[in-house]
């Protein structure tokens, strides 16, 4: 059975609002994988909540047991987070990453499959706070989009 | 008790009405005090404090506690040629050199004293010397070694310490007591009137003469950096540039092998202390190869496997540079960067 880490969600914003780069799909998404026989682990802070679906789900993990568990792991899914930096750092294992408003080409990493709906939907304002960039749905991806992604990636 | 064989010195500058108080106050409440305190005046026009209410209490009080006490008209050329007056116009056997913006904890003049009385190769000993707006507790990066110098954070601005006694190669802060004998030397008269680095000259000839220089941590000076009036009352950048160029010709004479140091403060989230680690800083070790490379982080198990750097907390680094100046995505952002974020760190730091 291949694994598939999953980290979904971006760090929380100081004004307590919907972080821009958090995928609205994730529910859809793990149902997709679960359906396609993939084990998932979830990563997440202590105020993170699992995904339907997720059997696994690790909280409050050190950074080396999270580089353990990218390395144990068939692939990655994540937001535009610090995952894909990590991995990059070690193992450059080839991984999904779902963007929407920020930009692949500065914050991504070409060994992954960087998954961009439209560069329309890029932020004019690359480098500003994300408390000061509005949340749009619309800038992501499909959930079935990041599926065939990742059986694609697991030549599934 | 008073202490015949020490005069207590202070070279003021536009605070007779704000610190100078505070600094004569604690004199006078010191356990063991000065036989003599000298206050070398070096305001442009000269006022008589014996007609200052404040004043007249203050010298009505220091006769009381038994202290002998003279101003004196300073050379109005700034602190170090008051310095060097003192040296020559001072009779007893020990200094105790003060700020005029130092308040002195009440046991200060006694540990100093038993301390150097007691040790007859002490040349100058030296509390820790803090500022009540800014409490530092410690950092790694604090030294006293000469060849440190230009880290500029000197091991008598933090409070915390393991060692009771620290032997150093340097003191600064201008407050200690110095043994006149070890002072033969004198101060370097062509540096400025902002006297730049001069504390730093005149110990560290005492140790290349043979004298043991001190630190005690359990005294305590508060430093009240007064914004007005003393040092800063000079303002210009070019003062300090010249004492500086000075400064460095002793270097030469001394043969002092000064340490390079890059200071790179990262002030971002893990996955920017990732981006930095993998693309950046194989660059900056290349480029550095010869510095002592601090990174201030914010995350430091990043860096846990690297060699040949120094990881610190952001706080830290940022005692020694500017944060603001080093923000990765104001640097992007005024650039239009388009390239990754690793390659940012890469072209801040070694293009």
């Amino acid at each position: 059975m291949k694994t598939v880490l999953l980290s979904p969600y971006a760090q929380a914003l100081r004004n307590g609002k919907e972080n821009p780069k958090n995928f609205p799909y994730w529910t859809e998404l793990v149902a997709l994988l679960n359906n396609s026989g993939i084990k998932i682990i979830q990563i997440g802070a202590s105020k993170d909540k699992p995904i339907p679906g997720v059997a696994d789900f690790r909280q409050g993990l050190k950074l080396s047991q999270i580089r353990k568990l990218l390395e144990d792991c068939d692939t990655w899914i994540s937001v535009d987070s610090f995952l894909q930096h990590m991995n990059h750092n070690y193992s450059r294992k080839q991984g999904v990453v779902i963007f929407s408003q920020s930009n692949p080409d500065i914050f991504g990493y070409k060994e992954n499959v960087n998954l961009l709906k439209h560069k329309k939907y890029l932020r004019e304002k690359q480098f500003w706070l994300w408390e000061q960039c509005e949340y749009n749905k619309d800038a992501f991806v499909t959930a079935e989009a990041v599926h065939a992604a990742v059986l694609k990636v697991l030549r599934m | 008790m008073i202490l015949e064989n020490v005069t207590a010195t202070v070279s003021t500058k536009g605070r007779f009405n704000t610190t100078l108080p505070l600094v004569l106050t604690s004199v006078v409440n010191q356990t063991v005090k000065p036989g003599v305190l000298f206050i070398y005046d070096d305001n442009p026009t000269l006022e008589d404090l014996r007609e200052n209410e404040i004043y007249k209490n203050l010298f009505m009080l220091l006769n009381r506690v038994g202290i002998n006490w003279e101003v004196k008209v300073g050379g109005r050329r700034g602190q170090v040629i008051n310095h060097q007056r003192a040296l020559e116009e001072v009779k007893t056997d020990w200094i105790w050199r003060l700020d005029d913006d130092n308040v002195m904890e009440a046991d200060t003049l006694q540990k100093l004293s038993d301390f150097a009385f007691n040790n007859s190769k002490v040349g100058a000993v030296g509390p820790l010397i803090l500022d009540p707006k800014n409490p530092f507790a410690f950092s790694t990066l604090g030294s006293n070694k000469i060849e440190d110098i230009f880290i500029g954070l000197n091991i008598q601005w933090m409070e915390k310490h393991t060692q009771k006694i620290i032997d150093v190669d340097h003191l600064q802060g201008s407050t200690f007591l110095f043994r006149k004998e070890a002072a033969t030397h004198g101060y370097d008269l062509r540096l400025s009137k902002v006297g730049h680095r001069e504390e730093t000259i005149f110990t560290y000839n005492m140790k290349r003469a043979g004298w043991r220089l001190s630190v005690l941590t359990d005294v305590k000076t508060w430093h009240m950096r007064y914004g007005a009036g003393g040092i800063r009352s000079q303002n210009d950048v070019k003062l300090f540039e010249q004492d500086d160029k000075i400064f460095y010709e002793y270097l030469k004479i001394w043969k002092v092998p000064i340490a390079k140091i890059k200071v790179i403060p990262l002030d971002g989230g893990i996955g920017d202390h990732y981006a930095f680690h993998s693309t950046a800083l194989p660059a900056i070790k290349k480029k550095y190869f010869d510095h002592r490379i601090i990174i201030g982080a914010c995350y430091p198990e990043v860096f846990e496997e690297d060699v040949g750097i120094e990881v610190v907390s952001l706080a830290e680094s940022c005692m020694l540079v500017n944060k603001d100046e080093n923000n990765i995505y104001a640097w992007m952002d005024k650039r239009n960067w388009n390239k990754t974020l690793g390659e940012a760190y890469k072209a801040k730091y070694t293009l």
